[in-house]
C-alpha cells in the first residue's frame, strides 16, 4: 500500500492535517479538540452505535465522528448549538432508562453516561422509565456483576471480549426493548464460558458490568503472616499463569497474594472453612489428617482380671472393620494426592495446587498442611483460580500432575481394581480422560448407551432413577467412588441410572475399550464389579418394592418415608427416665446420639436420631468422605472426620451434631480439643442398638417404617408390643 | 411402663413361688416347737430367700448405671424388680413367723419395708397409668431437665415477636440476635394507632410475659386455659387483622408454656415417689445386712 | 409467620449434656440416698458406741432376765472361735449359759435325749413365765415315748391335756385309797347328822379339810393347832424357820391331812369311864393306858370307898372278841385291883369300840394274867398329795366349791374310795388357751415339772457379780469362781464392756 497521503480539514475553524483514513474523531483528538463519546474505545473497532459523538459536517444528517473518515476539506463543527442540543437530547434519552446512580457511579463515581449527563445538565431525565428491564441482574459470576438495566448496548464489552481477549463470550441478542447483551447462548455469566478476565468490565462505560469485589476479605492479612501482594508482572512469569490476562490480574490485585512460610508453620488446618486455594511456588509441605481416633476407646488398658471381665460384659467387637465390600484404605482429600488410612501423611511439591474444593465450593479444608521446609506459595481467591482452571496451560499441568501422582493411587484405592498390575495402570494412565462438569450437568442419562466407566476425582454426583412417580435418588457419590459399570457389564449396554453433577465435578473417564480390556485381563476385577453391580440392582429393586407397598399420605409430612430405620419411643410405655440416652452416651464415649424430643406420630415419639435415610442428604459435601453408608443401611462417620459441620447442616432432622473431643495424643496443632460430627450408627459394633437394649420398659424400638406403620396406615391399630414379640419389626437389619 | 401380658410369666412364677413357700410354711409353722420364727432353719432359709430378692431388687439401680453391659436386659431386671420385690414381702413374713418384728431393729425394718412396698406399688401404678395421660395431655412435651431452657427460649421468642410488631424492645440482646434468626416483620404497629399498640404492650407486659417467665404460672390469671382462650379472642377483636398471625403465634407460645407447666407437674408425680422409695430401700438393705450378720452370729 | 415446629428445631434446641448435669433434683436424690442410710447406720452406731445391743434383741426380754439388759453376752456367748472373729453359728443360747445361773436337774435317767434349755424355754418374747413351754416340747418325747433301755413306765402317747392324756394314776385301774382311818363321807355329809350335844348339824368340807396356812383358824369341830410355838425358837440345834412371806397362795396349795384334834374331837369324844367326863388323849395306846391308870389312881385315892362298888356288867362290843365265859361281876378288893379292873374295862371299851370305830387296831395275845396287851394302831396312811408328779394348787381354784370337783364325796361310803377328781373334771375347763373365752390354760407345763427337783444340789453358788452384769467396765467375775462364761472370748466388742480375755 502506498503511504497514506495527507489531507486537510477544518474542525471548529481550525485547520488540521492528518493522514488519509483517519476518522474525524481521531483527527480532532490529535489536534486537541475533544469530542464526547460513549461507545467508542480507542483499542476497539469503532461501531458508532451510541451517536454521542455526532458532529456537523454540513450534510443532511449529523455524522458519528468515531467512525466517519475525515475527507479533504471537510468542515466540521463539533460543538455548535444544534449539535450540543442533539447530544443533550440523546443523553437525556439514554438517562431515562438508566438506574441512576448506577453501580459504577456508586463505586467509583465515574459512570461515563452520568458524567456526561451531569455536564449537560440532564442528570434527571424528563422521560419516564422503562417498566421492566430486559433481564434481571445477573450475579452468577463470582467477580463481575451484570446489571442489564444500566446497559446502553454500547457494544464495548462485546468488542473487548472478542477483539481484545478473543474469548468470544459476549454477543447481542434480542430486538427492540428485549435487546441485551448475552453470554454464550444467553446463559448466566457465571455458567458461561466466561473466564472472568474482566475485559468487558473494564470496557463498560456504565455500571452494567462492575467488579463484584468477590470475597470481602483482604488476603493481605493472613492468619499468621501478611501476604505480599504480587505484581501482575511477577505472576505472569510463572508458567501456570501463562495466557492469563494481565489486566485482569491488575484489576484483581488483592485476589492473589504471595505467602512465605518457615519450616513447621501451619498453612491451613483441617476442618476450617476457607475460600482460597494454594499454589506452591517452591518448597515442600506435609499434608495430613490429624491422627484418626480409634472407634473404640480403651479407657485404661490394664489387662487385669477385672478389665477382662468387664470387657466380656461390654459387647463391642473391637478393632473390627468387618464384612463390608469396600474396606477403606484411602482417605480422599482436596489435593493431588490421597492419604492412606493407616498413615495419613503425604507430601506436596512445587507446582502443586491444593484447596480447590474449598475455593470453588466453599467446602471446609480437608486436611492440615504444614510447611516441611521454607515454602513460598500463592494464595488465591475464586476468580483467580477460575481463570487458572480455564487456562489451557494450567489445565495441562494439572492433568499431568493428576495422572502421574494421583491417578494410580486413585485407581488402586477402588477395591475392585486392587488387583490391577502396574503395567496396566501405566497403560491406562495416559488413556484416561479427565472431564469436568458444571453444577447441574448430567454426566450420563438413564437409557443412554454406555460407553465409559467413571471414577469421581472431585465433587459430588447424584445417582437417580426415573420412575413414573418421580425421581428416586439412589445414592450420592463422592471422590473415590465410581459408576457406570452396570451399563458396561450388561449386554444391552445401556445406562441404568442418571448421574448428575451436584457441584463442580471432575471425573476420570475410562473408555469402553480400555474397560473391556481391563475386565478381560483381570477376571478378579470382573468378578468384583459384577458382585457390586448385582448388589446395587438388588438394592434398587427392594427399595422400589418397599415404596410401592405403603400408601403415602401425611406420613410423608414428617419425611418418615425416607427413613429406613426410625427410633421410636412408645410414649404410652416410656416413663421419660433417660435410660436410653444414658445408654447411648455410654456406648459412644459420653456423647449421646439421640435426643428424646421431636415430632410425634400417633403415640410414638420419633426421636432425634439418625434415620438412615434412603436419600442421605448428609453425605453431600463431605470434604474427606468420612460420612458414608455401611452396607446400605447404617450411616457412620469415620474417624477422620474433620469437624466441618456440613453434614450437620445438611441433615434436615438435626440428627448429626458436632462435639468437642479431646485431641488425641501425638496430634499437631495447638488446640486441646477437636470437633467431630456424631450421629447414630445403629450400634453396628454391638449386638443390638444400645438404646433399645437398655430401655427398662421396652418402649424404645428401632423400626422399619413401612413394616411397622403399614398396618396403622392401612387403618388397623397396631398394639405396641416389645420388639421381641412382634413380627415385622426390625431393630437393625 | 405397662404391666401387660408380657409380665404374665413373671406373675405366674411369683404366684407359684409364693404358693410353694406357703405350702412349706404351713406345716413348718404348725410343727415347730416354739412357733415359726426367724431363728429356725426354715426361718433362716426364708430370710435368705427374701433378702436375696430384696438385694436383687436393689441392684436394679446399679444395673441401670451400666446400661450397655450384657448382664441381662434392663427390662428383665425391671420385671424381676417388680415381682420378686413384691413377693419378698410375704416371704419375709414367712421368715418372721408373721410377726411384725419384736426387737427394735426388726420392728423398724418391717416398718420401713412396709413403706417401701407400699410406695413401690403406688409408684408402679403411677408409672402404668401416667405415661398415657402425659402423652394425651401434653403434646408439646419436651425433656424435663431442659424445660427451664425451653421456657427461656419461648420467652425470648415471644419478646422478639412483640418487639418486632410494636417496635418496642422488651429485653436487649436476646431480642436483637433472635430477630435476625426469625427474620422479617409483617407490619409494625408503629403505623397503627397509639392506643392499639398500647393494648398489645399492656397485655404482654402485664399478663402474658409474667406468665411465661414464671415456672408454674402461679398467680397468673392467664394460666387458666379457658381464661386465656377468652383473652386471646378478645385481643383478636381489638387488634387489626394484620396482627392476627402474631397473636396466633403468641397463643401458640402460651399454650406450649402452659403445657410445659403441666408436664412438670405430671413428671414430678411420675418420679417423685422415688424420693421415698429409693433411700428407704437402701437403708433397708443396709439394716437387713446388719440384721443378717448379727442374727447369724448370735 | 407461623411458628414452625420441625424435627430439626425440636432436636437442636437442647443441650446434649443435659442428662449428665447435676440439677437440684439429682442432687436431692443423691443427698437422700446418702443421708437416709447414713441415719440408719448412725442410729445403730450410736447404740454400738454406748455398747448397747438392744436393737438386735429379737423381742423384749422376760422380766426376770431383764437385769442382764446391757450384757447380751451373759447368755449369748459365741460357740466358735475362728481366727480373730468370733462366730457363733446360729445356735440357740448354749446350755452353759443357762446353767451359769440355774440348776436343771435331769428329768429322767433313761430319757433318750436331753433337749437344750432354749428349745423349751423361749426368751425374747416378753413378759411371760419362762416356765411356759409349748406342749410340743414335751410331746416330742412323750408323743412316742422311748427309753434308753427297757420299756417306759409311763403312757407312751400323750399329745396334750385334751387328747390322750391318761386318767390320773390314783383313779386308774383298781384305784383304792390306802388310808386306814375308816371314814364314811356319805354319813358325815348327810343332812340331819347328830353333832355335839346331840344337835343336828350339816357338815361342810372345810370343817375337816383345810390347807396348812389355815390351820390356825378356829375349827368348828376341833381346836386350832398351835404352830406358832415352833417359831422364834432359840435352840441352836433347831434353828427357827423364817416365816413364809405373806402371799395369797402361800401354804394353800394342798389340803393338810385332817387331824383328830381339829376335825373329829367335838363329836367323837373318847370317854373311857363313867366316873369321868373327860376323854382320853388321842395318842398312842401306851399314853392312853398311862392316862387311864393315872386318872383312876387319882380317883381311888380321893374316893377310897369306890373300891367296893361293883362294876357294871361288861358290854358286848361290836367287833372284838366276845368272851363266851359267863360274866362274873368282879369286885375289886383293893385299890390296885380296882384300878386294874376299871382300866381293863376302859381299855376294853376303847380298844374294842371307841378306837376301833376309826382306826384299825392289831391286837396282841393276851398275857398270862388274862389282860390283853396294848394294841397296835395301824398308821393312818393319809396321803397328803395324790398326784406327786404334778403340781396343783387348791388356791388357784379357791372360787370353786369343793363338791363340784370332788363329785364322788357325798356318795362315798368306803375309806377305800378314791375321791380325787377324775381328769375329765379338770378337762372341763382346762381345754385350751386362755385366749379363747371360756377356756383355761392346759399346757403340760401348768401341772408338770420337767426337772426333777429332788435332784437339786444345795447350796447354789452364784457366778455373776452385779457390776459386771450392769455393764461397768474393767471388772471381771469374782475371783476363784471359774464361770463357764468367763474364759471364752466374747462376741463383738461392743457387746461386752471393754474387757479382757481371761
Amino acid at each position: 500500500m502506498p503511504p497514506a497521503k495527507e489531507i486537510t480539514l477544518t474542525i471548529d475553524d481550525q485547520k488540521v492535517t492528518v493522514p488519509a483514513g483517519t476518522t474525524i474523531f481521531d483527527a480532532a483528538r490529535i489536534n486537541g479538540i475533544p469530542i464526547p463519546t460513549l461507545c467508542h474505545q480507542q483499542n476497539e473497532t469503532p461501531v458508532g452505535v451510541c451517536r454521542v459523538c455526532v458532529v456537523d459536517v454540513g450534510a443532511r444528517v449529523y455524522t458519528a465522528a468515531c467512525i466517519r473518515e475525515a475527507e479533504n476539506n471537510m468542515v466540521v463543527k463539533t460543538s455548535s448549538d444544534k449539535v450540543t442540543a442533539a447530544r443533550k437530547t440523546l443523553v437525556e434519552l439514554l438517562m431515562s432508562d438508566h438506574p441512576s446512580p448506577c453501580a459504577r457511579e456508586q463505586q467509583s463515581g465515574d459512570c461515563e453516561l452520568e458524567t456526561l449527563a451531569k455536564s449537560y445538565g440532564v442528570a434527571t431525565s424528563r422521560f419516564s422509565k422503562r417498566l421492566t428491564p430486559s433481564h434481571p441482574k445477573d450475579e452468577s459470576s463470582l467477580s463481575i456483576m451484570v446489571d442489564h438495566s444500566a446497559c446502553i448496548l454500547c457494544d464495548r464489552c462485546i468488542r473487548g471480549c472478542s477483539e481484545i481477549r478473543h474469548n468470544f463470550v459476549i454477543a447481542r441478542q434480542g430486538k427492540g426493548y428485549a435487546a441485551a447483551i448475552s453470554f454464550d447462548t444467553d446463559m448466566p455469566m457465571g455458567s458461561s464460558s466466561c473466564v472472568s478476565c474482566g475485559e468487558c468490565m473494564v470496557s463498560c462505560p456504565t455500571g452494567a458490568l462492575t467488579n463484584k469485589k468477590v470475597l470481602g476479605q483482604k488476603l493481605e492479612q493472613g492468619a499468621t503472616l501478611t501476604g505480599i501482594s504480587v505484581e501482575a508482572q511477577e505472576l505472569l512469569e510463572l508458567p501456570v499463569f501463562k495466557g492469563v490476562s494481565g489486566t485482569f490480574l491488575e484489576l484483581n490485585k488483592g485476589a492473589v497474594v504471595k505467602r512465605m512460610y518457615r519450616k513447621g508453620e501451619v498453612i491451613c488446618r483441617e476442618g476450617d472453612y476457607g475460600s482460597t486455594a494454594f499454589y506452591l511456588v517452591e518448597g515442600t509441605v506435609d499434608i495430613f489428617i490429624s491422627t484418626p481416633r480409634a472407634h473404640v476407646d480403651t479407657e485404661g488398658s490394664q489387662e487385669g482380671f477385672l478389665s477382662k471381665l468387664a470387657s466380656k460384659l461390654k459387647p463391642r467387637k473391637e478393632h473390627q472393620r468387618e464384612e463390608e465390600n469396600t474396606a477403606r484404605k484411602f482417605i480422599y482429600i482436596d489435593a493431588p494426592v490421597d492419604l492412606e488410612y493407616d498413615h495419613p501423611v503425604a507430601k506436596l511439591h512445587a507446582g502443586d495446587l491444593f484447596g480447590e474444593m474449598t475455593c470453588m465450593n466453599f467446602y471446609p479444608r480437608s486436611a492440615t498442611v504444614v510447611a516441611a521446609e521454607d515454602v513460598v506459595c500463592l494464595e488465591m481467591l475464586r476468580n483467580v483460580l477460575d481463570v487458572l482452571q480455564k487456562n489451557k496451560t494450567f489445565r495441562a499441568k494439572l492433568d499431568a500432575n493428576y495422572r502421574s501422582r494421583a491417578l494410580e493411587t486413585h485407581l488402586k484405592s477402588v477395591p475392585v481394581f486392587a488387583s490391577l498390575t502396574q503395567d496396566f495402570i501405566d497403560h491406562l494412565r495416559d488413556r484416561v480422560e479427565l472431564q469436568r462438569f458444571a453444577p447441574g450437568q448430567v454426566i450420563c442419562r438413564q437409557g443412554d448407551p454406555a460407553d465409559s466407566f467413571y471414577l469421581v476425582r472431585i465433587g459430588f454426583i447424584k445417582v437417580s432413577e426415573d420412575h413414573p412417580g418421580g425421581e428416586l435418588v439412589l445414592s450420592y457419590l463422592a471422590r473415590g467412588n465410581y459408576f457406570g459399570e452396570i451399563g458396561l457389564l450388561s449386554d444391552e449396554g445401556r445406562r441404568t441410572a442418571t448421574c448428575t453433577a451436584l457441584d463442580h465435578v471432575e471425573v476420570v473417564k475410562i473408555h469402553r475399550e480400555d474397560f473391556r480390556e481391563m475386565v478381560g485381563r483381570f477376571p478378579q476385577v470382573r468378578a468384583s464389579l459384577e458382585a457390586v453391580a448385582r448388589e446395587r440392582i438388588e438394592e434398587n429393586r427392594s427399595r422400589m418394592h418397599n415404596l410401592q407397598s405403603v400408601p403415602v399420605d401425611d406420613f410423608l409430612k414428617q419425611g418418615l418415608m425416607d427413613a429406613q430405620s426410625l427410633l421410636v419411643l412408645d410414649l404410652d410405655r416410656c416413663t421419660r427416665c433417660d435410660q436410653c440416652v444414658k445408654a447411648c452416651a455410654d456406648a459412644h464415649d459420653g456423647i449421646t446420639r439421640l435426643i428424646r424430643d421431636g415430632l410425634r406420630f400417633e403415640n410414638y415419639l420419633v426421636a432425634t436420631s439418625c434415620r438412615q435415610c434412603r436419600d442421605p442428604l448428609c453425605m453431600v459435601g463431605c470434604p474427606v468422605g468420612s460420612i458414608r453408608r455401611r452396607n446400605s443401611l447404617e450411616v457412620i462417620i469415620e474417624d477422620w472426620c474433620v469437624g466441618c459441620g456440613l453434614c450437620a447442616n445438611n441433615c434436615p432432622y438435626g440428627n448429626i451434631n458436632l462435639h468437642e473431643f479431646p485431641a488425641p495424643a501425638g496430634s499437631t496443632g495447638v488446640k486441646a480439643t477437636v470437633k467431630k460430627a456424631t450421629s447414630c450408627n445403629l450400634c453396628y459394633d454391638h449386638p443390638e442398638p444400645s438404646c433399645v437394649y437398655a430401655c427398662p420398659h421396652d418402649a424404645a424400638h428401632r423400626i422399619n417404617p413401612p413394616d411397622f406403620f403399614g398396618q396403622m396406615l392401612g387403618g388397623k391399630n397396631v398394639e405396641a408390643v416389645p420388639y421381641s414379640m412382634a413380627p415385622g419389626m426390625m431393630d437393625r437389619r | 411402663m405397662l404391666i401387660d401380658q408380657t409380665h404374665r410369666q413373671w406373675l405366674w412364677g411369683s404366684v407359684i413361688g409364693l404358693a410353694v413357700g406357703l405350702a412349706i410354711y404351713i406345716p413348718y409353722a404348725h410343727f415347730t416347737i416354739g412357733g415359726a420364727r426367724g431363728g429356725t432353719t426354715l426361718g433362716i432359709f426364708y430370710g435368705i430367700v427374701g433378702f436375696g430378692f430384696m438385694v436383687f431388687a436393689g441392684l436394679l439401680s446399679l444395673r441401670k448405671r451400666f446400661p450397655v453391659w450384657r448382664m441381662g436386659r434392663t427390662s428383665t431386671w425391671m420385671r424381676g424388680h417388680l415381682w420378686l420385690g413384691l413377693i419378698s414381702y410375704p416371704i419375709i413374713f414367712f421368715h418372721s413367723g408373721f410377726s411384725f418384728g419384736k426387737g427394735r431393729l426388726t420392728w423398724w425394718m418391717m416398718f420401713i419395708f412396709t413403706i417401701v412396698i407400699i410406695s413401690g406399688i403406688f409408684g408402679a401404678i403411677l408409672q402404668h397409668y401416667l405415661p398415657k395421660v402425659m402423652t394425651k395431655q401434653v403434646p408439646y412435651e419436651t425433656i424435663y431437665a431442659e424445660i427451664p431452657v425451653i421456657r427461656g427460649q419461648l420467652l425470648d421468642e415471644a419478646d422478639v415477636k412483640v418487639a418486632e410488631v410494636t417496635g418496642v424492645s422488651m429485653s436487649s440482646s436476646a431480642v436483637t440476635s433472635a430477630a435476625e434468626e426469625t427474620g422479617g416483620v409483617i407490619v409494625t404497629l408503629v403505623q397503627m394507632e397509639e392506643d392499639v399498640r398500647n393494648e398489645l404492650t399492656r397485655f404482654y407486659d402485664k399478663e402474658l410475659r409474667p406468665f411465661l417467665e414464671q415456672p408454674g404460672g402461679k398467680g397468673c390469671e392467664i394460666a387458666d386455659r379457658s381464661f386465656s382462650v377468652a383473652k386471646f379472642a378478645n385481643l383478636r377483636t381489638l387488634l387489626p387483622d394484620e396482627i392476627h398471625p402474631v397473636i396466633a403465634d403468641l397463643e401458640s407460645i402460651y399454650e406450649e408454656k402452659r403445657q410445659l407447666d403441666q408436664q412438670i407437674v405430671l413428671h414430678r408425680l411420675l418420679h417423685g415417689w422415688l424420693f421415698i422409695h429409693a433411700p428407704l430401700s437402701l437403708a433397708l438393705l443396709v439394716m437387713g445386712a446388719i440384721h443378717a450378720v448379727i442374727a447369724l452370729t448370735y | 409467620m407461623a411458628r414452625k415446629r420441625t424435627a430439626k428445631s425440636l432436636g437442636q434446641r437442647h443441650d446434649f449434656h443435659y442428662f449428665q448435669r447435676w440439677g437440684k433434683w439429682r442432687l436431692l436424690r443423691a443427698v437422700l440416698m446418702t443421708a437416709i442410710p447414713a441415719i440408719a447406720i448412725l442410729w445403730l452406731a450410736g447404740y454400738a458406741v454406748r455398747r448397747n445391743a438392744e436393737p438386735y434383741s429379737s423381742g423384749p426380754l422376760s422380766s426376770v432376765h431383764s437385769f442382764t439388759g446391757k450384757r447380751c453376752d451373759t447368755c449369748h456367748a459365741p460357740a466358735l472361735k475362728t481366727g480373730f472373729i468370733n462366730v457363733g453359728f446360729r445356735k440357740h443360747v448354749s446350755d452353759q449359759a443357762c446353767l451359769s445361773c440355774h440348776q436343771a436337774p435331769v428329768h429322767q435317767a433313761l430319757q433318750t435325749f436331753t433337749p437344750t434349755c432354749s428349745s423349751c424355754h423361749t426368751e425374747h418374747v416378753g413378759s411371760q413365765h419362762l416356765r411356759q413351754t409349748a406342749d410340743e416340747s414335751c410331746v416330742q418325747c412323750h408323743g412316742d415315748l422311748k427309753v434308753k433301755s427297757g420299756s417306759p413306765h409311763y403312757q407312751t402317747a400323750i399329745y396334750n391335756f385334751d387328747a390322750k392324756h391318761p386318767e390320773f394314776a390314783p383313779l386308774r385301774g383298781d384305784a383304792r385309797d390306802s388310808g386306814t382311818i375308816k371314814l364314811n363321807h356319805a354319813v358325815h355329809m348327810r343332812a340331819g347328822l347328830l353333832g355335839p350335844n346331840s344337835q343336828a348339824v350339816q357338815m361342810q368340807c372345810q370343817d375337816c379339810h383345810r390347807t396348812p396356812a389355815e390351820q390356825n383358824q378356829p375349827w368348828k369341830y376341833g381346836q386350832a393347832r398351835l404352830v406358832e410355838a415352833t417359831l422364834h425358837s432359840s435352840d441352836p440345834h433347831n434353828p427357827a424357820m423364817p416365816p413364809e412371806p405373806q402371799r395369797p397362795g402361800t401354804g394353800r396349795a394342798y389340803m393338810a391331812a385332817p387331824t383328830y384334834a381339829s376335825a373329829c374331837q367335838s363329836c367323837h369324844a373318847l370317854q373311857f369311864d363313867s366316873h369321868f367326863e373327860e376323854s382320853v388323849p388321842h395318842d398312842k395306846p401306851e399314853v392312853v393306858h398311862a392316862f387311864i391308870v393315872g386318872r383312876l389312881s387319882e380317883y381311888i385315892k380321893q374316893h377310897p370307898e369306890a373300891v367296893n362298888q361293883p362294876s357294871r356288867p361288861m358290854r358286848i362290843m361290836f367287833g372284838g372278841t366276845i368272851s363266851r365265859e359267863p360274866q362274873i361281876v368282879k369286885t375289886a378288893h383293893n385299890a390296885e385291883e380296882w384300878i386294874q379292873l376299871r382300866t381293863a374295862d376302859a381299855e376294853n371299851l376303847l380298844w374294842h369300840k371307841t378306837c376301833q370305830q376309826c382306826h384299825s387296831l392289831k391286837y396282841r395275845q393276851a398275857d398270862q394274867n388274862g389282860l390283853a396287851g396294848l394294841p397296835e394302831v395301824t398308821p393312818a396312811n393319809i396321803k397328803p398329795v395324790w398326784l406327786p408328779n404334778s403340781v396343783f394348787s387348791h388356791y388357784a381354784h379357791v372360787s370353786i366349791d369343793c363338791k363340784s370337783c370332788h363329785t364322788r364325796t357325798l356318795s362315798s361310803q368306803e375309806t377305800a374310795d378314791v375321791l380325787v377328781p377324775s381328769i375329765t373334771t379338770c378337762q372341763q375347763c382346762h381345754n385350751g388357751e386362755p385366749t379363747s373365752s371360756g377356756q383355761a390354760q392346759n399346757g403340760c407345763f401348768l401341772c408338770h415339772q420337767y426337772h426333777n427337783w429332788k435332784q437339786r444340789t444345795e447350796p447354789f453358788t452364784p457366778t455373776h457379780n452385779l457390776q459386771e452384769l450392769r455393764g461397768a467396765s474393767g471388772s471381771s467375775s469374782q475371783s476363784g469362781v471359774d464361770s463357764p462364761l468367763g474364759t471364752t472370748a466374747i462376741g463383738f466388742h461392743f457387746l461386752r464392756s471393754g474387757s479382757q480375755h481371761r
